[in-house]
């Protein structure tokens, strides 16, 4: 499957080289550095269901686990190669405990490292000055020492992500976005384990400042 | 073409595709089979057996001091590692975890050989039948009603709950089968399977990994209230 997957992913990277424009090009596309931080809420990784023997009390109890939300920090690099398209590319990181959930309990499951990469491009929606869409895809990577779910797989998938900026009043041109990302997340130990994994969405806001350049 | 039909049938076409959208987006939840029994009949001075349930709080890490030599037998803490992660694995909502200590004081279970030096004391109240390939022995206070901690042969204070002892083996994949068993016991599982495919099946030709059957039961063992608390500290310790 992976090989599979790695020969559309090696066409689209050599088609992107072929796109790139020449040196000389390159050099004349208004580049900026971003800084951006805020915060994400991501839905559970993994839902299961506990059934307590009927002796005790008859009930079925659900069971879910994931990261608690989490502050954000993201760096991107920004081109305009048209006065109305610009493309980024960016890496954001952020730390977030995992808690686990059932029977109206919660309990500490260890803490997370959740590292994303995006290509994307953003293009003026035209009936609203000052707002854009969104739009990217790139990869997740999910790191631990201490969370059981994430041992062994389970611990990339690709990303797709979609949101919107809106420029803020004020002395100096920062943004405020908002922007959510899906991927999957890969069940194969889950299965095993009787629990489902699926679709993760994560819901991030943040405050996007220029540090370097004026695209 | 007619162009009203033209549009009902797109429209239908995108419900058709939110709908699949919408059941992708859910995720299915595999059925485990249904969990065993995994209380311990405790005997009270009436003789009667009460049910009782123990279990680490959720979340919690369990400290394990392993009794480590090499004389030939197997690698006890190879297989103390492999019983870590296969419990480990079976605990994705991140009910528990086993962890190896060389601290003595954090432990809260002992895992050794059976003719090693052993580091606690086995007071009278906490003599137990050891029998079979390997055992797992708590200790209840008078009462009967909660376990509590073994002393140590050093006179420091103690929080170890259970001792484990595994006889001599030759046999690595027996040895380290057998104590994922034990860990099974020492996670909370207090009884045994009545299905002989299952990890916590009392006799011997254990599978390799905890079954299905073997996770539910864990599963619900961790969403079932304890009623066998630990009592803390060792009294006259």
């Amino acid at each position: 499957m992976k090989a599979l997957a790695r020969g559309p992913v090696q066409a689209g990277l050599l088609h992107l080289v072929l796109m790139a424009p020449p040196a000389q090009a390159a050099a004349q596309i208004p580049l900026a550095v971003e800084v951006r931080g805020g915060g994400v809420y991501s839905t559970p990784f993994a839902r299961g269901r506990a059934v307590v023997p009927a002796e005790l009390e008859a009930v079925a109890r659900d069971l879910e686990v994931g990261p608690r939300p989490a502050p954000v920090v993201e760096l991107a690099l920004v081109g305009r190669p048209r006065p109305s398209l610009v493309l980024e590319i960016r890496s954001a990181v952020s730390i977030a405990d995992v808690a686990g959930e059932g029977g109206g309990n919660a309990w500490p499951a260890g803490r997370m490292t959740a590292v994303h990469i995006i290509g994307g491009l953003r293009f003026p929606l035209s009936p609203l000055p000052g707002v854009d869409l969104r739009a990217g895809a790139g990869k997740v990577l999910y790191l631990s020492n201490d969370v059981n779910l994430l041992e062994g797989s389970g611990q990339t998938g690709v990303l797709l992500s979609g949101g919107f900026g809106v420029r803020l009043p004020g002395p100096f041109p920062a943004f405020g976005v908002a922007e959510a990302q899906w991927h999957e997340f890969d069940a194969a130990p889950l299965a095993e384990a009787g629990a489902a994994a699926g679709a993760v969405t994560r819901f991030l806001a943040y405050l996007a400042v220029p540090a370097w350049g004026t695209p | 073409m007619n162009p009203r039909r033209g549009t009902g049938s797109t429209l239908r076409m995108a419900l058709v595709g939110a709908a699949f959208a919408t059941a992708c987006d859910s995720a299915i939840i595999p059925a485990l089979p249904g969990p065993y029994d995994f209380r311990l009949a405790v005997y009270g001075t009436d003789g009667r057996a009460r049910p009782r349930t123990f279990h680490w709080d959720r979340g919690a890490v369990v400290p394990v001091y392993v009794v480590h030599e090499q004389s030939g037998a197997g690698d006890l803490r190879q297989a103390f590692r492999r019983a870590a992660r296969a419990w480990r694995s079976a605990a994705v909502f991140g009910e528990v975890r086993l962890r190896e200590t060389t601290d003595l004081g954090e432990a809260r279970a002992v895992l050794r050989w059976h003719d090693a030096a052993g580091v606690l004391s086995t007071p009278m109240t906490c003599v137990g039948p050891v029998t079979g390939a390997a055992s797992t022995l708590g200790c209840l206070n008078d009462p009967r009603d909660a376990l509590r901690t073994w002393p140590r042969r050093d006179g420091e204070p103690s929080q170890v709950i259970y001792r484990v002892v595994i006889r001599r083996t030759d046999d690595q994949e027996l040895l380290e089968r057998l104590v994922i068993h034990e860990m099974g016991h020492v996670l909370g599982i207090l009884s045994h399977s009545p299905d002989p495919s299952d990890i916590m099946w009392a006799g011997p030709d254990l599978p390799p990994a905890p079954t299905a059957r073997d996770r539910s039961t864990f599963r619900s063992l961790y969403m079932t209230p304890v009623d066998l608390p630990v009592e803390l500290p060792y009294p006259g310790e």
